[in-house]
C-alpha cells in the first residue's frame, strides 16, 4: 500500500516536471520561429505572393517619394549562378511607420508590378496580394548544349522580348506576372529552335518540360532548322 | 462525383478569389457583352489588377483603367487577339490590340499540371461576384463620376544629342513605349517617370562589348541619381529582325519638331535634356556645372 502511494507520488511529480519542462521548452523555443513583434510605433507590411518566399521589391513613401525599404535577394533570371535555395527565409515582411506607400515588385521580366496606395497602420499586420506566379524550365536531352541554355521570354504573340532566362541543373523558378508567355530557345548552329507557350498563374509553379531527345523524334518539333517553327 | 465536388469547390474558390481581389478596386463600369446584355459592375479589375496591357504598333503599353472612359473590343470571340479602341477620359482615342486568349488556350503538353490563365474582367454586381471573359466583352463604359480627375498624360519634349553630336528636338518622347525610364542600380531595378527627369547624361563613350551604359539622371527636384541602362546591341538567339530593330534601334521614340518620327537606341545617346512641361520655347539655361560640354552639340 505504502509502495503504491510512493509510486503514485513519484509518478505525479514526474508528470508535473515533464509538463513544466515541455511548456518551458515550447515557450523558449517558439520565439525563434515566430516572427518578432512589431516594433513600437510601426506597422507590418507583408507581401502575399502565394508561396513565394523571396522577391526583389522596394517601397516608396507616397508623400515624399523616397525609397524607405528595398530588398533584392534574387539574382537575375539570366544569371548562370542563380538557383532556388532549399531553405529560403521569408523576406516579404517589412516594418514601416504608419502611412501610405507604393510597393514596386521586380519580376524576372521587364514588367514590374506597382501596388499603389498600400496603407500601413500602427501595430497591425497588413497583407498585400501580389499577382505573380512562377514557372520552371526542365531541360533535358540536349547533352551537346550542357545544362545551361539561354532562352527568351516573350509575349504570347512574340512581338517583343520581355526578358531572358537560363536553364540550370539546379531547381530554378522564374517569377513573372500572371499571364501567358512564350519561351523561345534557339541555337541554329545546333539545329535547336524550340518555342513553347507557358501559362503562369498565381499560387503554383508551372513546369515546362523541354526534352530534346523526345522532340527530335517528332515531326515538326522544331529540331529541324528548316522547319523554323517548333511546337506552338 | 468527387470530381464534380472538386469542380464546385474550385469554382467557389475562383469566385471568392475574384471577390477578394476586386475588393481593392474602386472602379465602376457598365460591361456590355457580345449578346448586348449590360452588367453594372463595381470593384472592377482585370486579372486582379486595375490596368490593362495592350499593343500599339508592336510596342507593349499599359493603361490605367482609372484613366479610361470607354474601351471597345472588336473581332470574333474565337480570336486570340482582339482589336481594342480605347477612349481616354480627356477625349483622345487610341487603337491597338489586346490578347484575349479566344475561347481558351489548351494547356500545352509540356506544361501539363499547370493552371490556366483566363483573361477576364471581374468585380461585383448587385447579385454577387461577377466575372466575364474578355473575349465575351463588346464594350466597357467606365463610371468615373465620383473619382479623381484623370492623370494628365505628360507631353514630353526634349533635346536629344547623339554620340555624333547631332541634335534633335523631339516631342512626345517615350522610352520603349512608356513614360517611364527603367534603369538599374547594382542588382536593384528601378523605374522613374520621365516627367520627373530634367536630363539624362551618358557619362561614358560607347563600348560595343558592354551591354549596359552608365547614366546620371538629374531630376527637376535637383536630386541626382546614378545607374545603368540596357544598351546592348548584341543580337539574342531567337530574336527576329523586327524585334531586334525595335529593341536596339527604337529605345527612345518620339516625333520630330519639323514632322516625322524619331527613334534611336540607348547605345547611340550622349544627352537627353527635357523641357519643362508647361513652358514652350528653348529649354532654360542649365547651371554652369551642368552645361553640356562643347563636344555635346
Amino acid at each position: 500500500m505504502r509502495g503504491s502511494r510512493l509510486f503514485l507520488g513519484l509518478a505525479g511529480w514526474g508528470l508535473i516536471w515533464m509538463l513544466g519542462a515541455g511548456c518551458a521548452a515550447t515557450t523558449g523555443g517558439g520565439s525563434q520561429y515566430l516572427p518578432p513583434p512589431i516594433p513600437e510605433g510601426k506597422g507590418r507590411l507583408i507581401l502575399d505572393a502565394a508561396g513565394i518566399n523571396q522577391l526583389n521589391f522596394y517601397v516608396l513613401d507616397e508623400e515624399t517619394e523616397e525609397t524607405v525599404y528595398e530588398a533584392a535577394p534574387r539574382m537575375s533570371a539570366s544569371s548562370p549562378g542563380a538557383y532556388e535555395s532549399s531553405s529560403p527565409e521569408f523576406g516579404l515582411a517589412v516594418d514601416l511607420p504608419p502611412g501610405t506607400y507604393t510597393v514596386v515588385v521586380n519580376t524576372d521580366i521587364k514588367k514590374n508590378i506597382e501596388l499603389k496606395g498600400v496603407e500601413v497602420k500602427m501595430g497591425v499586420e497588413g497583407y498585400v496580394p501580389v499577382p505573380v506566379g512562377r514557372f520552371q524550365v526542365i531541360f533535358s536531352g540536349g547533352d551537346q548544349f550542357g545544362s545551361q541554355v539561354p532562352f527568351l521570354i516573350m509575349d504570347y504573340n512574340m512581338r517583343s522580348i520581355l526578358g531572358r532566362g537560363m536553364t540550370s541543373s539546379e531547381v530554378r523558378h522564374f517569377i513573372v506576372p500572371e499571364g501567358v508567355y512564350k519561351i523561345r530557345m534557339e541555337n541554329l548552329q545546333a539545329g535547336l529552335d524550340e518555342i513553347r507557350p507557358v501559362e503562369v498563374v498565381r499560387g503554383r509553379i508551372t513546369p515546362l518540360n523541354i526534352n530534346l531527345g523526345a522532340a527530335q523524334d517528332q515531326p515538326g518539333s522544331g529540331a529541324d532548322p528548316g522547319a523554323g517553327g517548333g511546337q506552338q | 462525383m468527387q470530381s464534380t465536388a472538386g469542380l464546385r469547390s474550385s469554382a467557389a474558390l475562383v469566385f471568392w478569389a475574384a471577390a477578394v481581389w476586386a475588393a481593392d478596386s474602386p472602379l465602376r463600369a457598365t460591361i456590355v457583352d457580345r449578346m448586348g446584355n449590360q452588367h453594372q459592375v463595381s470593384k472592377l479589375s482585370y486579372q486582379g489588377r486595375t490596368e490593362i496591357e495592350y499593343f500599339v504598333d508592336e510596342q507593349p503599353r499599359t493603361a490605367q483603367l482609372a484613366d479610361v472612359a470607354r474601351l471597345r473590343l472588336e473581332g470574333e470571340r474565337e480570336d486570340e487577339e482582339a482589336r481594342l479602341i480605347l477612349t481616354w477620359r480627356n477625349g483622345a482615342t487610341e487603337k491597338g490590340t489586346i490578347f484575349t486568349g479566344g475561347s481558351g488556350i489548351s494547356p500545352h503538353q509540356d506544361a501539363l499540371g499547370s493552371g490556366q490563365v483566363s483573361n477576364r474582367l471581374s468585380g461585383v454586381t448587385a447579385l454577387g461576384p461577377f466575372f466575364i471573359l474578355l473575349s465575351d466583352v463588346s464594350e466597357v463604359v467606365f463610371d468615373h463620376s465620383d473619382s479623381l480627375p484623370p492623370a494628365k498624360e505628360p507631353r514630353l519634349k526634349a533635346t536629344v544629342v547623339d554620340l555624333e553630336g547631332r541634335r534633335f528636338e523631339v516631342n512626345r518622347l517615350r522610352y520603349r513605349g512608356q513614360f517611364r525610364l527603367d534603369f538599374t542600380q547594382g542588382r536593384k531595378e528601378r523605374a522613374i517617370d520621365l516627367a520627373k527627369i530634367s536630363r539624362i547624361e551618358f557619362t561614358e563613350q560607347r563600348d560595343p562589348g558592354v551591354e549596359f551604359r552608365a547614366i546620371i539622371l538629374t531630376l527637376w527636384s535637383g536630386k541626382t541619381l546614378q545607374g545603368t541602362v540596357d544598351a546592348s546591341t548584341v543580337r539574342l538567339g531567337g530574336e527576329t529582325d523586327r524585334i531586334y530593330e525595335a529593341r536596339v534601334g527604337a529605345a527612345i521614340t518620339g516625333e520630330l519638331d519639323g514632322g516625322g518620327l524619331f527613334a534611336t537606341g540607348m547605345h547611340n545617346l550622349k544627352l537627353v535634356r527635357f523641357y519643362p512641361e508647361e513652358v514652350e520655347g528653348p529649354p532654360p539655361a542649365a547651371p554652369a556645372e551642368n552645361r553640356p560640354r562643347e563636344g555635346d552639340q
